[in-house]
């Protein structure tokens, strides 16, 4: 094939890594099918103008939050010569939502309103903008910061912020749908969303119903992935380097280390605190180590098969906006329709033993979260070069495009992981019977009291987050040696 | 690439080997795993069957199990569903999901808790009651009317009437009494929160001095040591039982069938009102005498009633 004829972003060249890569893609968006087909069928519609309402304010202010703290801290990351900040920025998406209206239950504060809710989410939510941005920051190119120096020191202003300026901003949408999509935390406070419009009418059968309520959402969720497949993605062409220091460095850094302390250190020593000792702590972890190796197997799986997946052919698609859409519907809406394709299909018994199902709607779920990251990961110029050096397609795929990849593969597994581990809808929808992950046991025990059963459940649960980043992130950087020469 | 093929083919076998073959029956239970999980243990103490459960969480209000069987009527891979309350149950009933069987060992318990055609039958109840702090309320209430009053003006809380035994608590008043209680307890400061378990939490800190919930969630609180107390709202009570059903098409369905027999009997009963939840056998005289009448059938059939209640508490 030559070099004009070649698709910009094939690192590999092959048509049949592009075409698995795409119909495995259609294939995760069956379960949405198949619950839009049942919401075809179904008919009824509604909309609800003060659900809207508040899923507007919530998620904006969720989302605007999240930017306040997740943009200095990206800041601090990208500054940073070691792993563990990363790992460690991660955590604090594990508490899960519920826990943070506990907390302001158990602060005796006035009854939240959306806003407030909004706030709580933000908790959980900030390191999407802050990661997106310190990756985003790591690719300027070392040249475009000397220069920047030397034409007068505004480095900022002039190189940093625009580059970090569409992450940003994407990472901003990103919690804007995720905050738009959460259940637990307005349930708690009965401030009616959309989504729990879409609970409402998909308990009472009405899916169509709960289609309508959704259409904007998605909607909205499309028109960003749109947005996002026409922003430029600059791919790293050598390593960058540090650019802030003095006054402004303190200050990125004092911004991440309070957000972090307030969402992660502070409900760890909370949780430590409830639990009371070590012994307990192991008394529990024992207990429910089925349900923790269980979450682990499952989470693991949709992690790897995802991240596989996206490995094939990683590249744009057209269809990139209905996986965003997947990622900002309820988790249930999946799950409900890989039940029903399973039951179309006739697969639904045998597989009703094992969790394939259940990987199955965490992977149509978070198809979107492992493709971006991996979408064009080398600069054509490379693969030209490589082309032009008569370099073999898979040794130019093992020494071009694998070093590139690699990185972006770990930290995506990992965010898919930490997703997966606190997702709940789905593994009540599709778990087998004799199982349950351990968000499951949590939220079962909640119930009854956020007691030392509980908080031990939430430690464990953070440490694996924070483990699994750190040695996700370790794995991405032995990344192979790259292409010399 | 070949440690994360290898890695994929690791987890697909892991996932693909969860399956056992040891005799076992399939419970789907939205009852809280607490109170779930003994009795489950005692069944596959006596019967030595294993009991493969799946749970539902609070956080999915119960739309996750009964979804799940609608959505596997095709293939049923449940057994038996037993569920808190019986509107989901009756829910499944008029879709035909369920399987009529009349276990033995319920004929002694009154008609008004069994289903007429025989799909589920009702067992251990809870009820709907006022919860009050003992520390800041001297003289509780004795209705549920009395919390409209001016003396309990931003002093009450409640769940969202739209799930749960709420929901039912407001089908069972009926369209008229429930929309005007809602929109005087509105006008009254009302703080509406998500669960029933709140509403005790919210009591039992004093940021609320009554409220209205259900017993278990008062017998859990007292047994942590909250100061709380319940009354039996004499302007009518709703009892709320478990009810228990066979899956229609159930791929074990002589186990579930002894499953059933197991659950139903008297000494069930008795071990669950032993139990954390205090559930009030519905066979003898410990359920309250002035109970509100409720068809289950009609809470899901309700759309008008909630659709009022949304409006007027701003839902």
């Amino acid at each position: 094939m030559s070099l004009l004829r070649r698709p910009p972003w094939n690192p590999d060249g092959s048509r049949a890594s592009q075409a698995g890569a795409r119909a495995i893609g259609l294939l995760l968006l069956a379960p949405l099918g198949a619950f839009a087909a049942e919401a075809a069928l179904g008919g009824g519609l509604s909309l609800s103008t003060r659900a809207w309402g508040n899923t507007l304010a919530l998620a904006g202010t969720a989302a605007l939050l999240a930017l306040a703290a997740g943009v200095p801290a990206g800041f601090a990351l990208a500054q940073a010569r070691r792993r563990w900040p990363f790992a460690l920025t991660l955590v604090p998406m594990l508490v899960p939502p519920a826990l943070w209206a506990a907390l302001w239950m158990a602060l005796r504060l006035p009854t939240p309103g959306a806003a407030a809710c909004g706030l709580m989410l933000a908790a959980g939510a900030w390191p999407v903008v802050a990661l997106l941005v310190a990756a985003s920051l790591a690719r300027i190119p070392r040249a475009q910061i000397d220069a920047a120096e030397l034409a007068g020191g505004r480095v900022v202003r002039t190189v940093a912020w625009p580059h970090a300026r569409p992450a940003a901003l994407a990472g901003a949408l990103v919690v804007f749908l995720l905050g738009a999509s959460e259940f637990s935390v307005p349930a708690t406070f009965a401030v009616p969303t959309v989504s729990s419009v879409i609970y409402e009418k998909m308990s009472a059968f009405e899916f169509a119903a709960a289609l309508s309520a959704a259409l904007p959402l998605v909607a909205l969720a499309g028109a960003l992935a749109f947005v996002l497949r026409r922003v430029p993605a600059v791919p790293q062409s050598a390593p960058s380097r540090p650019f802030l220091s003095g006054a402004p460095l303190h200050a990125a850094r004092a911004i991440a280390a309070v957000a972090w302390l307030a969402t992660a250190a502070l409900p760890a020593v909370v949780f430590a605190r409830t639990v009371g000792s070590v012994g307990r702590f192991a008394q529990v972890v024992s207990i429910h180590a089925e349900s923790l190796a269980w979450s682990a197997c499952v989470a693991g799986a949709a992690a790897g098969l995802l991240v596989a997946w996206a490995s094939l052919s990683p590249t744009r698609s057209r269809l990139e906006p209905l996986w965003l859409a997947a990622l900002v519907l309820p988790g249930v809406v999946p799950a409900l329709g890989a039940l029903t394709l399973a039951g179309h299909l006739g697969v639904q018994a045998p597989l009703a033993q094992s969790g394939a199902l259940l990987v199955l709607a965490l992977m149509t779920r978070f198809a979107w979260v492992a493709w971006m990251p991996l979408r064009e990961p080398v600069e054509r110029a490379q693969l030209e070069a490589a082309e032009l050096a008569a370099m073999p397609r898979a040794r130019a795929w093992r020494r071009v495009t694998l070093p590139a990849l690699w990185p972006r593969a770990a930290a995506a597994g990992a965010i898919v992981f930490v997703l997966c581990l606190g997702e709940i809808g789905p593994c009540v929808l599709l778990g087998p019977p004799g199982r349950q992950t351990a968000v499951q046991h949590m939220f079962n025990w909640m119930h009854y009291g956020y007691d030392e059963t509980v908080a031990a459940m939430a430690l464990v649960l953070m440490a694996a987050a924070a483990l699994f980043s750190w040695v996700a992130i370790h794995v991405g950087r032995r990344a192979p040696d790259p292409v010399a020469g | 690439m070949r440690h994360l093929n290898r890695l994929f083919a690791l987890c697909v076998l892991a996932l693909a080997g969860c399956s056992r073959g040891a005799p076992h029956v399939v419970v789907y239970t939205s009852v809280d795993e607490i109170y779930a999980r003994d009795v489950f243990e005692a069944f596959t103490r006596e019967t030595g069957v294993r009991v493969k459960a799946v749970f539902d969480t609070e956080e999915a209000k119960t739309l996750g199990l009964v979804n799940r069987i609608v959505a596997e009527r095709a293939s049923p891979q449940a057994d038996v569903f037993w569920n808190g309350e019986c509107s989901r149950t009756a829910q499944l009933k008029a879709i035909g999901a369920l399987e009529p069987y009349a276990p033995a060992s319920a004929k002694d318990i009154a008609a008004e808790w069994r289903d007429a055609d025989g799909a589920w039958t009702g067992f251990g109840a809870r009820a709907r009651v006022i919860v009050y702090n003992t520390k800041r309320v001297a003289e509780p209430p004795k209705t549920i009317a009395e919390l409209a009053g001016p003396e309990w003006r931003g002093r009450i809380a409640m769940a969202n009437p739209l799930f749960g035994t709420t929901a039912a608590h407001m089908v069972a008043l009926g369209e008229e009494e429930a929309v005007k209680l809602a929109a005087a307890l509105k006008a009254n400061g009302l703080r509406l929160v998500g669960g029933n378990s709140h509403v005790r939490d919210l009591v039992a800190r004093g940021d609320c001095d009554a409220g209205i919930t259900d017993t278990d969630d008062v017998w859990i609180g007292k047994q942590r040591g909250d100061p709380i107390e319940m009354v039996f709202p004499a302007d009518g009570t709703l009892v709320i039982p478990n009810s228990a059903a066979l899956v229609k098409g159930a791929p074990n369905a002589a186990r579930g069938r002894a499953f059933l027999d197991w659950l139903l009997r008297r000494e069930t009963e008795e071990m669950l009102a032993k139990g954390p939840s205090r559930q009030m056998p519905v066979r003898g005289d410990a359920l309250p005498a002035a109970r509100l009448r409720i068809d289950w059938s009609r809470v899901a059939a309700s759309e008008e009633l909630f659709r009022r209640l949304r409006s007027v508490l701003e839902l």
